[in-house]
């Protein structure tokens, strides 16, 4: 999932003063979209053999409303059926380039998310940069050797300044661009020794922070998430990343399932306006290894990784004051999404979603009338005072038993706040173990609580 | 009882008496002690304060950067940023760029042209990745502690505007918490500049917060988004240096080590990576030269200081032998009575160094300006306004005091206790108080050696600075041995008198004193010697310069008007005229000709210097070149084509003393094009800069620097048409430049010449000051030691005023010897300073001119105030009773 406080460095909100609280009225977007995502029922996984079958040449994609669908190439008779598919998609979108009107745009003049992307991959693992924000979000969990383990959550956001038809022609190559802005996030939870480190970092398109728009190359300072294709798989990456100089990771991330793309029709819509909505592309599991140094030592690291990509051009709703959300890996190969949107009256907002994704990759979505999210203890920040209900409990229909199951999320240590010296925005994001109702471990997951230092809403406006 | 019991009771009782009893000498010979330390620590002072000046503005944009990376030509190019993060590669470093130029304020009526305007330091730094400062703390709750413009935007008292608002914008500036004190300014407040040859109107974006845990933002820094600075200061795509910091917790050698090799691997000499000590120590190197000349003038003060407390120590040996004699009597061994008076001076040397440092510390305040003054003329920017009180400093000062004191003392000491008493308590008995000057085969030896280190080269110091110390050991040699060989004169001088003044009792009396020289006559003399021949030395020195300097702008300064972007009246200001604001000042009717200046840093065999471009064919039609060696051919001979194999290059003579190169030589230059070989074919004289020049055709500079920004432009007018006119519609139209009629510019080249040697005409007065004081602390000093022999003399029917007289005549006569003395060493100082000590520290050539009218009034303000003084201490003499000690 993606993280909302992305935006909180961008503090730009139209009309809004920049000041020491640091206001930002662009996560607003992020929160949407994050909404709208959980929204949609549907997702599907694509087999980039078979929806990109040369490239360059964008196809449409196969989508089910209620159940994923795995495509798998087929030989030489799927060879007729790719080439066929393959004519279609070129017809089809030359068609709707010469009859279909411009795509809509907001008011600003950034696009809008369309209903049956034409997804090209690698290119759409790269930038959009005629929609107003992106990012690629990672959270993980790390073991060395000797079974030392560590949370880690590395972070790379896009936000436009200028709308598409502002660009200078020469940004691509300006050092110093004003088009784009890019913020990153970086964390490192150690559990053995109760250490958080944390970074965030902001820069301008330019000489020190970009990402290319043909493929996974994001860049910020010595921060990078590249696509290095390997004989594992065509989506392998990887990750470069420091925490203040005390903490180091170089890690190959290797998706062990194919991405699931999020959202009715490949749209995630994120409330009743039309215009809110994003484009969201998930690998639920990776696996991942390198080398992880903290404070001079390095070592072998290995473990499981998720990791979201998002485009939108949407805003932030002003109801809400923060949202709960979790990703949970468990050891069976299945995965759950869920997060609680909470509004100002205190209710969940009806845009709160669970989602299970199964072995076979398909989602089953539920409302929140179908589950629970209740917190054990609350933890006070010593930094910024904010207290986080921590120890969560889901309890939700278990699509594979069909009975009601309980998850507990338990942080593997209290102290994993992001205190957001240069956003402004606090929020909690944390490794935690998944554990079964009698407190078997069966997975892990990582949680984030934001809104919990002041309400998200008021802050970002 | 023990030593040092013993000495300590006698010093109460012998020396702190003394004192209380005669508080207005003791006064006194503190005083002077005082003022010695006092000019020694303020110059120290306020050297410190102007290199700390250079320091913190390195130092504190960004906090503590590990490395500064610097191009090896005028500037780095944006886009190797690029290259350098690459090179990097996933070491958490971050690289802050900056682009830095000036900016000055409108004339506001204080001058004609704008000579006198305040100039701010103008930074361009991303405002965006100045956010991510903050994270280079060691803790995570820490304060932002990284640097002054850690947190730009976060002002509490006024509403700050968004960030994002302010990237690229070229209307904004951050201003700095004391200026906005001093002005009354806030954010949303306007501020008119001028920028290159631009005036605009800045709002305040906001204030750079003080703290206290964090460099005070200097006064004249604004702050502006990188890109804005760029584009304003005609610098687009350039980048002035990179400041590189690592996380605090990466700082270990072997990480620094690392980032410097990846950083140096991939330069491909395109730029240098320094540590900020290292740009720190650049710094101190530039000015070294300076400062330790300055430092060697101010120790002249201190030796001065040091002469006269040793004739006061001695004054008060002798005015005490009756008592040291009883204290021998008594049985005190000599060396106690030693002890005793080496703790005088001991004490002595404290009180007077505290109250030098008292002095120093006032004096400072006001040499600092001095001293600032004339590295930014010639150095760099300078941002020092006030020097404080450093511990340090103070310390070296305080010792030096002391040990100043006590070397005056050792003398005094050793020849208190070696009296014999039998032979001290004989009353009326007259004594010749120390011999150390009484020795005149020695005076010759000295003056001997100083010749010989007059030829020896300079002490050759890092960074091609070079120190005379030969030169300055030579000075010292002088002084002493003209001390030495003073005390010959007395005699003549008597014997001269005595034919002269015919049977007058006053002038017999006087030159019977002078015929048989005491101790104290060769002091006082010795004194004299030095404080006139270091002041009229000087005056030499300044003279000559002057002189030259006066005669080389009459041959190099012919235009008719010359103009600048405005508030380009020092080393540090990079405002420039745009290419489009010349051609247009250029292609007016009443023009005929112009010369532009443009010049662009690179570095040559690792240092800085100029390279400069000329307009050859001017030379000789227009404006004339002081050469010191002419090219062959002459300057047709620099007009060859473009397929000779070396670029020929003239370079100014300072250059060629600075890099020991000359004619036919060759260098490399790196350009932003590619590295040039340049073959020296010529040297001029120049007097403008002592870091020295190398110049070629300006199509050359242009070609390789793709810049056509000018530093100046001199206009030659057609006949006829009024340089003032024109100056006047030039100067309305555009506010951004300031146009300097010729007599101007000549006025402005000797007021800035001035401001370089400020602080040696405040050493000068000084001298002047201690050497009359001196004198009649001497005259005193003899007064009290003679009151016997006056009470004699009143009975014997001489009048107090005849008394008065004929210690005037005394005193004039050691006046004269040491006028006369000083003088002639002044002539020989005079050609060290210019010939040795300037040529080896500037390298400039100057004509030996010797300023005969100021010296004679120099000489005769002596004379005259001897006398005075001399009659007063006769007329106060005459009157003390013989047991009276004060």
């Amino acid at each position: 999932m993606s993280n909302p406080r992305a935006a909180s460095p961008f503090q730009s909100g139209r009309g809004q003063p920049h000041s020491k609280t640091c206001r930002n009225t662009d996560a607003h977007l992020t929160t949407r979209q994050r909404l709208g995502l959980r929204l949609s029922s549907a997702a599907f996984f694509i087999d980039e053999t078979q929806i990109n079958p040369a490239p360059g040449i964008p196809q449409p994609t196969r989508h089910n409303r209620n159940q994923s669908q795995i495509l798998k190439p087929r030989a030489a008779f799927l060879a007729l059926a790719l080439g066929f598919w393959c004519f279609l998609g070129a017809w089809s979108l030359g068609f709707r380039a010469s009859a279909s009107p411009p795509a809509p745009t907001t008011p600003d003049g950034y696009r809008i998310p369309q209903p049956n992307p034409a997804f090209t991959f690698p290119r759409d693992h790269g930038s959009h940069p005629e929609f107003k924000i992106e990012w690629w979000y990672i959270t993980g969990h790390l073991f060395t050797a000797s079974n030392r383990r560590f949370g880690f959550e590395a972070t790379f956001f896009r936000r436009a300044l200028k709308p598409p038809s502002a660009h200078s022609a020469s940004q691509n190559k300006n050092a110093f661009g004003d088009d784009q802005i890019y913020l990153a996030h970086m964390a490192l939870s150690d559990p053995k020794t109760g250490t958080f480190l944390h970074e965030e970092r902001i820069n301008r398109g330019g000489w020190d922070a970009s990402a290319a728009q043909d493929d996974l190359d994001a860049r910020n300072g010595n921060w990078s998430l590249k696509r290095t294709p390997d004989a594992t798989s065509s989506e392998s990456m990887r990750l470069l990343g420091s925490i203040r100089g005390r903490a180091a990771f170089d890690l190959k991330l290797s998706p062990t399932k194919p991405k699931v793309i999020f959202g009715e029709n490949g749209l995630s819509r994120k409330g009743a306006d039309p215009n809110a909505s994003s484009h969201y592309i998930t690998f639920p599991r990776l696996t991942a290894a390198g080398e992880l140094r903290l404070d001079g030592k390095t070592e072998k690291v290995s473990g499981l990784a998720w990791m979201d990509h998002e485009i939108s051009s949407s805003q932030l709703d002003r109801d809400q004051v923060g949202w709960d959300w979790a990703s949970v890996q468990l050891d069976d190969g299945r995965e759950i999404m869920v997060y609680i949107m909470r509004t100002k009256s205190g209710r969940p907002d009806p845009f709160s979603t669970l989602a299970w994704i199964g072995k076979d990759g398909r989602v089953r979505h539920y409302g929140p009338d179908k589950f629970s999210w209740t917190a054990k203890e609350r933890w006070r920040s010593p930094t910024t005072g904010a207290e986080y209900p921590l120890d969560i409990t889901i309890q939700a229909p278990d699509p594979a038993t069909g009975s009601t199951t309980r998850i507990r999320l338990k942080p593997i240590m209290p102290n994993q706040e992001l205190t957001g010296r240069i956003g402004g925005i606090s929020y909690w994001e944390g490794a935690c173990d998944a554990l079964d109702e009698k407190g078997r471990p069966i997975g892990r997951a990582y949680v984030e609580l934001t809104g919990y230092a002041g309400s998200i809403a008021d802050r970002l406006r | 009882m023990k030593p040092f019991a013993t000495t300590l009771l006698l010093w109460s009782r012998f020396t702190w008496r003394h004192w209380k009893s005669t508080p207005k000498s003791t006064l006194l010979l503190i005083a002077v002690l005082a003022l010695g330390v006092g000019v020694f620590l303020s110059v120290r002072l306020a050297n410190k304060a102007a290199v700390a000046g250079f320091s913190l503005f390195t130092e504190t944009l960004t906090g503590n950067s590990d490395f500064i990376v610097t191009p090896t030509t005028d500037a780095l190019d944006e886009q190797w940023l690029r290259e350098m993060r690459e090179a990097l590669g996933p070491i958490p470093a971050s690289l802050f760029p900056i682009v830095e130029t000036t900016a000055s304020e409108p004339n506001t009526g204080r001058s004609q042209d704008g000579f006198d305007a305040e100039q701010f330091q103008l930074i361009g730094l991303d405002l965006l990745a100045l956010q991510n400062l903050v994270y280079l703390d060691d803790r995570d709750d820490a304060p932002p502690t990284s640097g002054l413009l850690a947190e730009p935007t976060r002002e509490a008292s006024t509403p700050a505007p968004k960030l994002t608002d302010l990237l690229g914008a070229t209307n904004r500036v951050f201003i700095s918490q004391t200026l906005a004190t001093n002005r009354q300014l806030r954010s949303g407040d306007s501020l008119e500049l001028i920028v290159n040859d631009r005036l605009g109107s800045f709002e305040i974006a906001g204030v750079m917060p003080d703290q206290e845990f964090r460099a005070k933002a200097p006064e004249n820094l604004l702050l502006m988004d990188l890109p804005a600075v760029q584009l304003l200061s005609g610098k687009r795509g350039k980048i002035d240096r990179v400041e590189v910091r690592l996380a605090s917790s990466e700082r270990q050698p072997a990480q620094n080590d690392e980032v410097e090799n990846k950083l140096v691997e991939a330069a491909q000499s395109r730029w240098l990576v320094d540590t900020p000590n290292t740009q720190r120590s650049a710094g101190r190197i530039m000015t070294r030269a300076f400062r330790l000349n300055l430092t060697a003038l101010s120790c002249l003060a201190l030796i001065v200081g040091v002469y006269l407390v040793l004739q006061a120590l001695e004054a008060a040996v002798v005015k005490r032998r009756s008592e040291i004699a009883i204290l021998r009597s008594l049985g005190v061994p000599p060396r106690l009575i030693q002890f005793g008076w080496l703790a005088e001076a001991i004490s002595l040397g404290i009180v007077g160094s505290l109250g030098g440092v008292a002095l120093g510390f006032l004096g400072a305040q006001i040499a600092v300006r001095a001293v600032g003054a004339s590295i930014n003329v010639h150095y760099y920017s300078n941002t020092a306004s006030a020097a404080s009180l450093d511990p340090a400093e103070c310390l070296l000062a305080v010792l030096a005091g002391i040990g100043a004191s006590c070397l005056a003392g050792w003398l005094p000491a050793r020849d208190a206790a070696r009296t014999p008493p039998a032979q001290v308590l004989q009353r009326g008995m007259k004594v010749d108080g120390i011999k150390l000057l009484d020795h005149p085969v020695i005076g010759a030896a000295f003056i001997g050696v100083g010749l010989i280190l007059y030829f020896q080269p300079p002490l050759e110091l890092e960074g091609n600075v070079r120190f005379p110390l030969a030169g300055y050991l030579a000075a010292g040699c002088w002084v002493v041995g003209s001390s030495m060989l003073a005390g010959l004169f007395f005699p003549w001088l008597a014997r001269a008198m005595k034919a002269l003044g015919g049977g007058s009792p006053v002038i017999r009396y006087a030159a019977s004193q002078l015929l048989k020289p005491t101790g104290r006559h060769r002091l006082t003399v010795a004194g004299l010697i030095i404080a006139i021949s270091m002041a009229a030395g000087m005056n030499i020195l300044i003279h000559s310069f002057e002189s030259t300097i006066r005669s080389w702008i009459g041959y190099v300064v012919k235009a008719d008007l010359f103009v600048a972007a405005q508030g380009i009246q020092n080393a540090s200001s990079q405002n420039r005229l745009s290419p489009e604001t010349w051609k247009a000042l250029a292609a007016d009717p009443e023009v005929d000709a112009v010369d532009i200046g443009q010049a662009h840093r690179v570095m040559i065999d690792g240092e800085r210097a100029y390279l400069m471009g000329a307009r050859y064919e001017q030379a000789g039609q227009r404006r004339d070149i002081v050469w010191v060696d002419a090219p062959a051919g002459g300057v047709a001979n620099l007009l060859k084509d473009d397929s000779q194999k070396n670029f020929p290059a003239i370079v100014s003579e300072s250059f060629t003393e600075r890099f020991k190169k000359s004619v036919g030589d060759t260098l490399d230059a790196p350009t932003p094009s590619g590295e040039r070989r340049l073959e020296i074919v010529g040297v001029f004289a120049d007097y403008s800069s002592e870091r020295g020049y190398l110049v070629v055709r300006r199509e050359y500079l242009v070609e390789w620097f793709d810049d056509e920004h000018a530093i100046n432009l001199a206009v030659y007018l057609k006949p006829g048409v009024d340089p003032e006119s024109v100056r006047r519609r030039w100067a309305a139209a555009n506010p951004g430049i300031a146009v300097r009629t010729n007599a101007r510019l000549r006025e402005e080249v000797l007021t800035i010449f001035r401001q370089t040697f400020s602080i040696t005409y405040a050493l000068k007065g000084i001298g002047v000051a201690v050497a009359v004081t001196g004198l009649a602390l001497a005259l005193i000093g003899l007064m009290l030691e003679r009151k016997r022999e006056l009470t004699t003399l009143k009975a014997l029917g001489m009048s107090r005023v005849e008394i008065a007289r004929a210690t005037a005549v005394e005193g004039l006569g050691i006046a004269l010897v040491g006028s006369v003395g000083g003088l002639a060493l002044s002539l020989a100082l005079g050609r060290l300073l210019i010939f040795v000590i300037n040529k080896q520290s500037f390298g400039w050539t100057l004509a030996f001119q010797v300023p005969v009218g100021q010296l004679a009034a120099l000489g005769g303000l002596i004379l005259l105030t001897s006398a005075v003084v001399a009659y007063a201490a006769g007329y106060w003499g005459a009157n003390l009773p013989a047991d009276k000690e004060e």
